[in-house]
């Protein structure tokens, strides 16, 4: 990837909150002059000791295997930074600027994303570069990604159709499993947290003759039993006090995940890999807690869910064929999802019994080159990608689609790349729906080395799922003749790094204003006396701004956050959007050596109003949720790490919500309150 | 070495999981704790704590207080309606509705939804319940849960009122009756869909082993006639939300009462327990007395279905389907015995019910298949000496006799320009209600009040000409349900005008559906 990988490096799993980025502009301010190079290995990690540096090659695979998007506004999250804090992946998603979970309860509960304001069907989720969104419900949930199974998160805000075809409205989500071979690596962790909830994981990387490999394990169960109070309800009519501590039931969950990954070097020829994750997850579903009554509040005792998910993918990179300067990729995959929901007493209607099964396969071929032409450096990718889904379900039609993109991307750098000019253009046509047409504009200004200025726009879209589509369950309904959501994104901004100065070993900042204009956008709403059903809706147009930044001093103290704010609205009415809070900020301290053999880790996220209906009538108060971790790699300890075979044996505490505080992202779905948790992780 | 290491890390592991399940998290997430936050984005309205209110009432003799039954949050809730917006009566608080609230001592085994108010005097009103099934006794006076000593006859198997105390055995104080009763129609008789209902049901589940039979539910009106309690239920089958809804027959529960002793008294009637309708879907029952003598009228819907979508129309089909005829049946409420029928024919009728004038000559009700209503006239009531005290079939009072506006001839509620698409919602009434001559319809779609005038003077013959009913004015009162206006209140249901004699206020008050449940009130122009 191209983008600015010095800077990009600085800001890796960083977030950022006004406070903070505020100091860190005002000191911006004073050590600009003297920061005139930008650090090239990251502040603070570069300090780790040697045998603490991920022993993972990243060799000239790339594990989006997609087009660049270089001007695009992206996180990187090093999920080794995270080591110890007991966080899911829904959790540090949350943390991310730009990006907001929404969450419907804790351990093994759904979570969906957005980004800048989006609904969660309008990110694309990637897991290596395979497509997680199903074409049946269009949306991931968060909680079936294991964290432990994975090297890192790439997030890139701000639309992204023109890399992924449709969905990309919001942004983009890469995981990135853990990679193949490199020097052998083996790591073990147990996890205890509240509510009867223990995990476990194992992985090793290496190499086995030629084969480069990587396998892993991921598990957990969790009786998910914990206590949650019923929501105190402010109305112009009177209040209704907050009761309980009532019982989570129904909530028991677990889930298995394996990853199996295989690479071999071609030599001249490139690099094939193969992976395989596979997910199994069994999970009791309570429901929503909805009902004034009695001790279960509304919530099921009948529900249950089982998912089964298999992403198979074979990529063969050939970047930097035998030295020439054109490279590619071809990547060919499978995505197999099963979802089986059964429960026998729903309230007011029938027994529901389904078993839905999507597949997804198809291909990807990705082909780039460079070469300077007079005063211009190019870049050049030009693609296609190829994917069927289908959906078996019971009691159901099947329904299929085809999906058939090609796109086309220049990267123009003149003056020696200070200025890269990034057009492409993306043509998509999806069985059943007219072509589309997504440009995209990129820009690149590296005014300073130290300082660049970013800015994109382009046209995204998003087709409707089958759900959407065809969905049938009496008063629910799909609605066939849905258009396409059609988006306009724009977005510009800054990103400024710092060298060491002083006390100061480095900072950085990032600011992005964005824009986003969406028509036709789907929703299910009522339609008629009885009737709920999918419907294209007024436009909408969110405008907004994020600021991330961080910095570290003395090697011992770092800080770093991020703010969000947005202005979601329905154009016609004004209204707020809702499901989405309007300003959400992280701050995030560590203390510690650079040795981490201690390490303390304090955040407050603060999360804004958030609206629940449409009316912005009902409204979820703000909130502000502190979280606490404290790690020792007893590995290091003085007279007891000598004994300890491998090179890590850490040992964290954590508490999560420590002020127990009622968290709700929706009106009906309680979240854990205080949590505890304690991890070991051992890698040899 | 290594074993001690192993031994080392064993312990740390053993620490990690012991520390784990007995640091436990106290995780009760209440301290500090969030909240949600209801308003009504409309100045004439006032939030509810819950969507789509069913219904409210006014307490005779003060033209200020409503009760009204919320629905997800289970409570009853008196407002003052003499300002706009509507505020909450400062001098009575909320009934939330007790986990036990029929006092059998026992929490409900399911939790009851609020259907309606019926206020019968400020002593006394009924709250009736689906799911957990039954009639809550309420006093909007006190704003308190009345309790009522329930018996059941010694001739009455239990197994016929599984809910209430055993045959026989002495009465029980209780604070709701459970209308969980076995119903029996004849065997020959069908459901809505045409098939024997013995057929539709495992005999597995009947409630009487003996007899083709089932559980009545979705209780949906009640009204006080004479010494009887009448309770209609809808007993709604399989497939809500399908073209073909399933109905099996409809009946209307009868207790004995005694409101002139304390404790008041009821038991299931010993000469006609349940009384089977002529249609499905009766949602509704109206007392009325008519020269001198006392009658309830039942409204029922008929079977009610919902179209399916047309993939090939840019439309979404999802209005209302008549299935079956629906009717007024009237029941004498001396002999226990359905009496007559007014056949509407395939109208769909708003299970708001049936509405009367205050002289007891014009009934009104609404329909959930388009923008109309009907109307019957009750006249043949007081003057059909005819009307027998003992009948094997009800007597039909068609049009000759009583139907004013039928199916194949409706009053029609003016569209909304603008309004909601007919395809998907072509009409359905929210609510009716009279002032003196004149009457206001809700219409959930279009989102508008509709008045209408009804010329009686001079006493004209029945049934009353059509001509004599005139539309008088239409207010949008809250958006149309279109795909565009989700950011609105929508769906206007239940209405009344404020009785009495005032000066200032507002004139009519409604409840609003969605987002958010309101209590609204508006002066008329």
């Amino acid at each position: 990837m191209h983008r600015l990988p010095d800077l990009r490096r600085k800001t890796r799993a960083s977030k950022s909150t006004a406070v903070g980025a505020l100091v860190v502009l005002i000191a911006a301010a004073g050590f600009a002059e003297v920061a005139s190079a930008i650090a090239p290995d990251p502040p603070g990690e570069s300090t780790l000791p040697e045998r603490r540096t991920p022993p993972v090659l990243v060799q000239a695979l790339r594990p989006a295997d997609l087009p660049e998007d270089p001007s695009a506004f992206t996180t990187v999250i090093e999920m080794e930074k995270y080591q110890g804090e007991a966080k899911s992946v829904a959790e540090i998603l949350d943390e991310s600027v730009g990006v907001q979970v929404r969450r419907f309860g804790g351990r093994g509960d759904r979570a969906e994303i957005s980004i800048r304001g989006s609904t969660s069907s309008q990110v694309v989720v990637l897991l290596d570069g395979v497509r997680l969104n199903t074409a049946q419900t269009g949306s991931v949930d968060l909680s079936t990604l294991p964290v432990e199974l994975l090297d890192r998160i790439e997030i890139s805000r701000g639309g992204g159709s023109v890399q992924t075809g449709s969905d990309a409205i919001g942004g983009v989500v890469n995981l990135v499993t853990r990679r193949p071979g490199g020097t052998p690596r083996t790591t073990a962790s147990f996890s205890a947290e509240s509510f009867g909830t223990f995990g476990g994981s194992a992985t090793h990387s290496g190499k086995w003759r030629d084969i480069e490999t990587s396998l892993g394990y991921s598990g957990y169960h969790t009786d998910g039993d914990w206590d949650f109070h019923s929501a105190r309800r402010e109305t112009d009519v009177g209040v209704i006090e907050s009761s309980g501590p009532y019982e989570r039931v129904n909530n028991e969950s677990e889930a298995h995940s394996v990853l199996l990954s295989l690479a071999r070097d071609l030599g001249g020829w490139g690099r094939i890999s193969v992976r395989d994750s596979f997910l199994y997850d069994s999970s009791g579903r309570p429901g929503p807690d909805w009902l004034i009554f009695g001790e279960l509040r509304g919530q099921s005792l009948t529900a249950h869910q089982r998912r089964t998910r298999n992403v198979a993918s074979a990529v063969l990179d050939a970047a930097g064929l035998f030295d020439s300067p054109v490279g590619g990729s071809l990547q060919v995959f499978h995505r197999y999802d099963r979802s089986r929901f059964k429960d026998s007493e729903p309230p007011f209607l029938e027994e529901i019994d389904s078993d839905n099964r999507n597949h997804s396969v198809g291909t990807r071929l990705n082909t780039d080159g460079k070469w300077s032409l007079g005063p211009t450096e190019h870049a050049l990718s030009l693609g296609g990608e190829f994917r069927w889904d289908l959906l078996h379900a019971k009691n159901a039609p099947d329904y299929d689609r085809r999906t058939i993109g090609v796109f086309l991307q220049d990267e123009i750098g003149v003056w020696d790349r200070r200025l890269r000019l990034i057009p492409a253009l993306r043509m998509d046509d999806t069985e059943g729906f007219d072509t589309e047409w997504l440009p995209r504009l990129g820009v690149i200004v590296r005014v300073f080395p130290w300082f660049v200025i970013k800015g994109n726009v382009e046209r995204s879209y998003r087709v409707p799922n089958f759900d959407e589509l065809y969905f049938d369950e009496g008063a629910i309904r799909g609605n066939p003749n849905l258009k396409p959501e059609e988006a306009f994104n724009a977005d510009v901004g800054f990103e400024l790094g710092l060298d060491a100065w002083g006390p100061l070993e480095t900072g950085w900042i990032e600011f992005a204003l964005f824009h986003n204009d969406i028509d036709e956008s789907i929703l299910f709403q009522l339609v008629g006396g009885r009737v709920v059903a999918a419907t294209n809706t007024g436009p909408a147009r969110i405008d907004g701004l994020e600021l991330a930044g961080g910095f570290r001093l003395f090697g011992w103290l770092g800080f770093s956050g991020n703010w969000t704010l947005m202005d979601p609205r329905y154009k016609a009415s004004g209204n707020q959007l809702p499901g989405r809070a309007r300003s959400e900020y992280l701050l995030r301290l560590e203390l510690g050596p650079p040795s981490r053999v201690v390490r303390l880790v304090a955040e407050r996220v603060y999360t804004s109003e958030i609206p629940v209906t449409s009316t912005g009538g009902t409204s979820i108060s703000a909130r502000a949720i502190y979280g606490l971790s404290l790690g020792i790699d007893i590995a290091q300890l003085p007279f007891v790490g000598e004994h300890v075979p491998g090179s890590e044996l850490l040992l964290s505490f954590a508490v999560k919500n420590l002020t127990d505080r009622s968290v709700r992202d929706a009106a009906f779905f309680p979240q854990p309150g205080r949590t505890f948790a304690f991890t070991l992780n051992w890698e040899l | 070495m290594r074993r001690k290491v192993g031994i080392a890390l064993l312990v740390a592991s053993c620490c990690v999981l012991l520390g784990g399940k007995c640091g436990g998290g106290d995780g009760g997430g209440g301290g500090d704790g969030g909240s949600i936050e209801v308003v009504s984005t409309d100045s004439r309205c006032a939030a509810l704590p819950s969507a789509f209110p069913p219904g409210f009432g006014f307490v005779p003799g003060d033209d200020s207080l409503i009760w009204v039954v919320t629905f997800g949050d289970r409570s009853l809730i008196p407002i003052d309606v003499s300002v706009v917006p509507p505020e909450h009566a400062a001098s009575i608080a909320t009934l939330k509705i007790p986990d036990d609230s029929d006092g059998d001592g026992k929490v409900d085994s399911r939790a009851p939804f609020p259907d309606d108010i019926h206020i019968v005097s400020p002593d006394l009103a009924f709250v009736t319940m689906s799911s957990y099934e039954e009639v809550m006794f309420f006093s909007p006076a006190t704003g308190e849960l009345i309790e009522v000593d329930i018996s059941v006859p010694a001739t009455f198997a239990k197994a016929d009122n599984p809910g209430l105390p055993d045959p026989g055995a002495g009465a029980e104080s209780r604070t709701a009756v459970s209308t969980t009763t076995c119903v029996k129609p004849p065997p020959d008789a069908l459901d809505s869909r045409g098939a024997p209902f013995a057929d539709s049901l495992m005999p597995s589940r009947w409630c009487d082993p003996a007899t083709p039979s089932y559980r009545s539910k979705f209780t949906s009106g009640a009204a006080l006639a004479g010494d009887h309690l009448f309770v209609s239920v809808s007993n709604l089958g399989n497939d809500t939300g399908t073209p073909d809804t399933q109905y099996l027959p409809g009946a209307v529960l009868v207790y004995a009462v005694d409101w002139s002793v304390d404790p008041p008294t009821l038991s299931p009637s010993e000469l006609a327990p349940v009384l089977i309708t002529t249609g499905f879907n009766p949602s509704h029952v109206t007392a009325l007395e008519v020269a001198g003598r006392s009658f309830v009228l039942v409204t029922v819907s008929g079977a009610i279905g919902v179209a399916e979508d047309d993939p090939n129309t840019d439309e979404i089909e999802a209005a209302g389907i008549a299935n079956t005829e629906a009717s007024i049946d009237v029941i004498d409420a001396d002999t226990l015995e359905i009496v007559a029928t007014i056949p509407l024919g395939l109208a769909g009728l708003s299970p708001s019910g049936l509405r009367v004038d205050e002289t007891g000559r014009i009934g009104v009700v609404g329909g959930v298949i388009g923008h109309q209503i009907y109307a019957v006239d009750l006249k043949p009531l007081a003057a059909d000496p005819g009307l027998p005290g003992s009948v094997v079939e009800p007597i039909v009072l068609d049009g000759g006799d009583a139907v004013i506006f039928d199916a194949d001839d409706p009053l029609l509620i003016p569209s909304r320009l603008g309004g909601a698409p007919a395809a998907s919602c072509p009409g359905s009434v929210g609510g009716v209600a009279f002032d003196g001559n004149r009457f206001f319809v809700t219409e959930s779609c279009d989102g508008t009040l509709t008045e209408f005038l009804v010329d009686l003077t001079g006493d004209p013959p029945a049934p009353v000409a059509v001509e004599r009913f005139k539309f008088i004015d239409q207010l949008d009162i809250t958006a149309p349900i279109r795909a565009d206006t989700l950011t609105e209140p929508r769906s206007p249901g239940a209405v009344a005008v404020r009785p009495g004699a005032f000066a200032s206020g507002p004139d009519v008050v409604f409840l609003v559906g969605q987002q958010e449940g309101l209590v609204c009130g508006i002066e008329l122009p």
